[in-house]
C-alpha cells in the first residue's frame, strides 16, 4: 500500500496524546522554578583541552576514514593474487573436463579420429603395452597356465 | 533602558548571557520551554517527569553555554540535551515502559470515529513507544516536530543519513502495524456492512 506513510503521519498527527498545559501560569511557573535553579548554577569554565581536543577528533576523523580506505585496499590488492591462482587452478580443471567430454564427444560421432589420435598421442610406453597385449594373444594354452602357476609340475 | 530581548536572535542571546547578562536566559527559557516540554511528554509521558526533564536541560545548557560553538543552532544544541536528559530520565525510571492505560488519545478528535480506529491509533501509539530510542527520536522530531533531517542529525548527533535511515526505519515498523490493522479495519466496515444489510433483509420479510 504507497499511500499507507501519509495516512500513517495523519493518523499519528491526529492522536497525537500529548497535550501541553494550556493555562499561562503553569509556564510562568516553570520559567521561574528554571530561572531560580539557574540562579544558583554558574556557567563552566570551558577546558583548555576541549578545543584542541575537538580539532584533534575533527584531524583524525579525516584520517581514520582514508586509512581505512587504504587499509582495504592494501589488503584487497594482496588478496588478489591468492584469489587468481585459484581461479586459474579452477579454470584448468574446467578446461581438462571440457576436453574431456568434446573428445568423448567426437569419439563417438567419428571412431576412425579417435585411433588416429591414440596414434598420434601414443608414446614409448603404449607400444610395449601393445607389443606386450599381441604377445599375450600369441601365447599357448599351456604357457599360460604355466605363468599363472596352475600348470602341474 | 535596556534592550527589548524578544526581539533579539538565540545567539546574541546566548552571547549576553556569556557576558554576565542572566536575564538574557530568561528570554530563552520563555522561547524554548514549550518545544522542550512537548518533546520531553513524549518520552517520559508524566508531565512532572517532563518538566523535571525541561529544568535538567536548561540547566546544562546554562552551565554548559560556553562549549556551544555555534556550529549548529542554539535550539537543535538545546534539544540535543533535552533528549539525552530524556533518555537518562527514562533509563532512572525503569518501570516507565508504557501501558495500554497509560496511552491518553485525544479524545475529542477520536470521538466520532469508530472504535477500530480508536484500536489502531492506540496500537500505533504502543508501537511507537516500543522502537528504539534512536528510532523514536527521528520519528518524533520529523512527525511532531516539523523538523528537517539536518536538524534532527543536529539534534541527535549523527550524520544526516543515519538521522534519515532511523526515521525510515521506525516508518517502516509502523507501516507493517498499520498495513495490518488497516486489514482488520477493512474487514470490520465489511462486517458492519453485512449485518446492516442482514438487518435490513429481516425487517423487509418481517
Amino acid at each position: 500500500m504507497n499511500h499507507s506513510e501519509p495516512e500513517l503521519k495523519r493518523i499519528l498527527k491526529k492522536n497525537d496524546e500529548v497535550e501541553l498545559p494550556m493555562d499561562e501560569a503553569f509556564y510562568e511557573r516553570l520559567h521561574d522554578k528554571i530561572m531560580l535553579a539557574v540562579d544558583q548554577a554558574e556557567i563552566e569554565v570551558p577546558s583548555i583541552w576541549q578545543k584542541p581536543r575537538r580539532k584533534l577528533l575533527d584531524h583524525w576523523k579525516s584520517w581514520v576514514v582514508s586509512g581505512g580506505s587504504i587499509v582495504m585496499i592494501l589488503i584487497a590488492s594482496l588478496q588478489a593474487p591468492i584469489a587468481a591462482k585459484t581461479f586459474l587452478n579452477d579454470s584448468h580443471v574446467v578446461q581438462v573436463v571440457k576436453n574431456e567430454d568434446a573428445f568423448n564427444t567426437q569419439t563417438a560421432e567419428a571412431p576412425e579420429v579417435f585411433s588416429d589420435s591414440l596414434i598420434v598421442y601414443q608414446n614409448q610406453s603404449d607400444f610395449f603395452v601393445d607389443v606386450a597385449e599381441r604377445s599375450f594373444h600369441d601365447l599357448s594354452k599351456e604357457h599360460i597356465r604355466e605363468i599363472m602357476g596352475e600348470a602341474g609340475p | 533602558m535596556g534592550q527589548d530581548l524578544t526581539t533579539v536572535t538565540d545567539l546574541e542571546l546566548v552571547e549576553k548571557v556569556r557576558g554576565g547578562e542572566r536575564k538574557a536566559f530568561s528570554e530563552l527559557v520563555k522561547r524554548h520551554q514549550r518545544g522542550l516540554l512537548r518533546m520531553s511528554l513524549r518520552f517520559v509521558k508524566d508531565i512532572d517527569n517532563a518538566e523535571d526533564v525541561v529544568q535538567e536541560s536548561f540547566i546544562k545548557a546554562f552551565q554548559k553555554l560556553n562549549s556551544f560553538e555555534g556550529r549548529s543552532s542554539f535550539k537543535s544544541w538545546l534539544y540535543q540535551i533535552t533528549v539525552n536528559t530524556a533518555r537518562n530520565k527514562l533509563r532512572e525510571n525503569k518501570r516507565d515502559t508504557t501501558d495500554l492505560e497509560d496511552v491518553q488519545l485525544g479524545v475529542n478528535a477520536v470521538a466520532e470515529s469508530s472504535l477500530v480506529q480508536v484500536a489502531v491509533a492506540e496500537m500505533l501509539q504502543t508501537e511507537v513507544d516500543k522502537l528504539p530510542f534512536k528510532q523514536k527520536t527521528a520519528l518524533v522530531l520529523r512527525i511532531y516536530e516539523d523538523l528537517s533531517f539536518n536538524e534532527i542529525a543536529d539534534i541527535m548527533g549523527c550524520p544526516y543519513d543515519t538521522a534519515k535511515a532511523n526515521y525510515r526505519h521506525a516508518v517502516m515498523k509502523l507501516k507493517q502495524v498499520f498495513e495490518g490493522q488497516t486489514d482488520l479495519q477493512n474487514f470490520s466496515e465489511q462486517w458492519n456492512g453485512y449485518m446492516a444489510e442482514s438487518a435490513a433483509i429481516m425487517e423487509v420479510a418481517e
